[in-house]
């Protein structure tokens, strides 16, 4: 992790350098407890080269990924913070990303975020004053002219290293590389995908990607989510929005005798063969409520030799 | 057009608590086309505080009324007659047209049997969709006739989100998602190129965020 | 017990109606059709008798079409309205072609026991 505030962050070092990365994903608690924070950082330290720290995810009240992200600094780690376009307007999502950066955090995550009716404050007000594409145009202003939204000069403008996802099994499909081109524009320089389950589908968008030249201008960190069993699976399907899992993949995991060991063995596969694809800069690896887990894949899928900590 | 929805009995009956003599007025406009509020709703709702004060045992006079529109000064007027004795107004008017009674009548207490819903319009009988958010700056033009405002949960200005799924959105998967919408307008008219362009941040001071608005007509003052 | 019919059902024959009021004792009222009945005309009724009793043709063998569909639908909202106001008060409507005789009066025994 680098320390000097003006440097770039070691994440973006190291894209830039052309070394393939991995991140990996925290998900903070619900509760004012750092200690929470500061185990699962100290379990993923060596094992991924940044790790994203989640914004009230699914619309659930939880500590702040602000705050997530500086405790896990402390443990010497280094934070993708995410910041999604829910619940701030574009004057707290620029104080936010100024105090972010004032405290060291140096790569950020610009998502729409899920709608408020699918967490446990359904009845929380609407904000989304921008969307992520803005939030992401707004930030690169901050940095690159050193003003904010309104026009106002910065005393110090932020240093920060700009991502955005990116989602190739949504609809319409076509579209979904347009939306990365937009993103693009806007100033996107890292993109962190949805968990990869549909292999031919990812190629496709990759293709696409790479005829659009986006692979030049995007560092594209492919996401691999490892799962426990075959309920997992069927439940994202039908539940969680823009995820293409193919049935076949649903009927190993039920076949499977030790579930879980199948699904770090499907994990495995699919870093393996991903990681081939002309365009794919890193690994994205949400292991949900598993973290223990990403050493055992990092190390066994040979993505340690590609960590240097 | 307004689109409202009676309340329920039981939160009506809340309202008219202790109140013995109550006027229902219903209204021609936007309430009647939705079948919330016009003459028909009126009796309806008339027979029944009738049956439910009978249940309860409790003495209530309930008196109907209908005026062209709530939202009219002349027609409100019409009114003062029927006003004056009453314990209780029950507007089946949408939230303006009570509010329009309630600075009519200063000293009378008027209360909404109806919960105003949204600016819509019918897709089939029965069925009203939100349609406009009335945010004060109309962008139509800009998304060949579809808003994403009104018809985007996220009201988003740059495309669909992740969730957008078979066409459908994700907070509500039997409601279409908008920017599949916009989208298949854009191939019908050949302009998918419009899809790249970087729209900025709207200006919502222009709609309820920048506090209640007001419109002049300079000319007929 | 109220009973609302249509004059092209099984009610419209004078003997059998005769002979059903006679056994069951109850007032009724003609009409050209089930689906003309209005929701208010039923809440009205209520004020007076605690069973209603709509007669309406079968579905598909309405004279008007519709008619006997848009009654059943009505007598549907006033059942939602008995519930809200937990009225101890009934609405049936019975399709009642000129065919099944003993089915009727069985359906009206069951509401006359009430």
């Amino acid at each position: 992790m680098t320390g000097q505030a003006s440097e770039p962050s070691y994440l973006q070092k190291k894209l830039c350098e052309n070394r393939f990365v991995v991140t990996a994903e925290l998900g903070p608690p619900k509760g004012a407890d750092p200690e929470y924070v500061r185990e699962r950082a100290r379990i993923l330290k060596g094992y991924a080269d940044a790790v994203n720290v989640t914004d009230n995810q699914r619309a659930v009240v939880r500590l702040s990924s602000l705050a997530s992200s500086l405790i896990m600094m402390q443990e010497g780690l280094e934070p993708i913070m995410q910041m999604t376009c829910r619940d701030r307007n574009r004057i707290a999502l620029q104080s936010d990303l100024l105090g972010a950066c004032s405290l060291g955090i140096k790569n950020v995550l610009c998502l729409t975020g899920d709608h408020q009716s699918m967490g446990d404050h359904k009845g929380a007000k609407n904000v989304y004053d921008l969307d992520s594409i803005q939030l992401i145009s707004i930030i690169k202003k901050m940095r690159d002219e050193k003003k904010d939204f309104g026009g106002k000069e910065l005393t110090k403008p932020p240093n920060v290293f700009i991502g955005a996802a990116a989602n190739p099994f949504a609809d319409p499909f076509e579209f979904r590389v347009i939306r990365l081109e937009k993103k693009a524009n806007a100033g996107a320089q890292f993109i962190q995908t949805q968990a990869v389950f549909d292999i031919p589908r990812f190629e496709k968008f990759m293709e696409l990607v790479r005829s659009r030249k986006l692979d030049n201008r995007l560092h594209i960190i492919a996401g691999v989510l490892p799962i426990k069993g075959p309920k997992m699976l069927r439940n994202m399907k039908e539940n969680v929005a823009g995820v293409s899992i193919p049935d076949s993949l649903i009927q190993r995991m039920e076949m499977a005798s030790d579930k879980k060991e199948e699904g770090i063995k499907i994990a495995l596969e699919t870093i393996e063969t991903i990681r081939k694809i002309k365009g794919v800069k890193g690994i994205h690896i949400m292991a949900v409520a598993w973290e223990d887990v990403i050493p055992r894949i990092v190390k066994e899928s040979g993505l340690i030799d590609v960590i240097s900590q | 057009m307004i689109v409202a929805e009676r309340k329920s009995y039981e939160k009506i009956e809340r309202m008219l608590k202790g109140k013995r003599k109550i006027l229902i007025v219903g209204c021609g406009g936007c309430v009647t086309v939705c079948l919330a509020g016009g003459q028909k709703e009126v009796e309806i709702l008339a027979e029944m505080l009738r049956l439910g004060a009978k249940k309860l045992g409790i003495a209530r006079e309930v008196t109907e009324a209908t005026v062209e529109r709530q939202c009219e000064r002349e027609f409100v007027l019409q009114l003062a007659d029927k006003v004056k004795d009453k314990d209780a107004i029950l507007s089946m008017a949408c939230g303006v047209g009570v509010q329009f009674v309630s600075d009519i009548f200063p000293d009378a207490y008027v209360v909404p049997a109806l919960d105003t819903k949204c600016a819509g319009a019918p897709i089939e009988r029965g069925i009203w969709n939100e349609k406009c958010a009335l945010c004060g700056d109309c962008i139509l033009d800009e998304f060949y006739g579809i808003c994403p405002i009104a018809r985007c949960a996220k009201n988003l200005l740059n495309g669909p989100c992740g969730g957008s799924q078979n066409g459908k959105c994700e907070v509500d998967r039997t409601k279409d998602c908008a920017w599949q919408l916009i989208y298949e307008r854009m191939i019908k008219f050949g302009r998918l190129d419009d899809l790249i362009k970087l729209r900025m941040p709207k200006d919502w001071s222009y709609a309820r965020d920048g506090g209640p608005r007001r419109v002049l007509k300079e000319s007929v003052r | 017990m109220f009973v609302f019919y249509c004059k092209n059902s099984l009610l419209g024959n004078e003997e059998f109606r005769k002979k059903m009021v006679e056994k069951y004792k109850f007032e009724c009222k003609e009409v050209e059709c089930s689906g003309s009945i209005e929701l208010i005309e039923i809440l009205r009724a209520f004020e007076r008798d605690k069973h209603l009793v709509i007669v309406g043709c079968l579905e598909g063998n309405c004279r008007y079409r519709t008619g006997s569909n848009w009654a059943r639908r009505r007598s549907q909202e006033a059942k939602k309205i008995i519930e809200e106001l937990s009225l101890d008060c009934s609405v049936t409507f019975l399709n009642a072609s000129r065919a099944n005789e003993s089915k009727f009066e069985n359906e009206i025994l069951k509401i006359a026991k009430w």
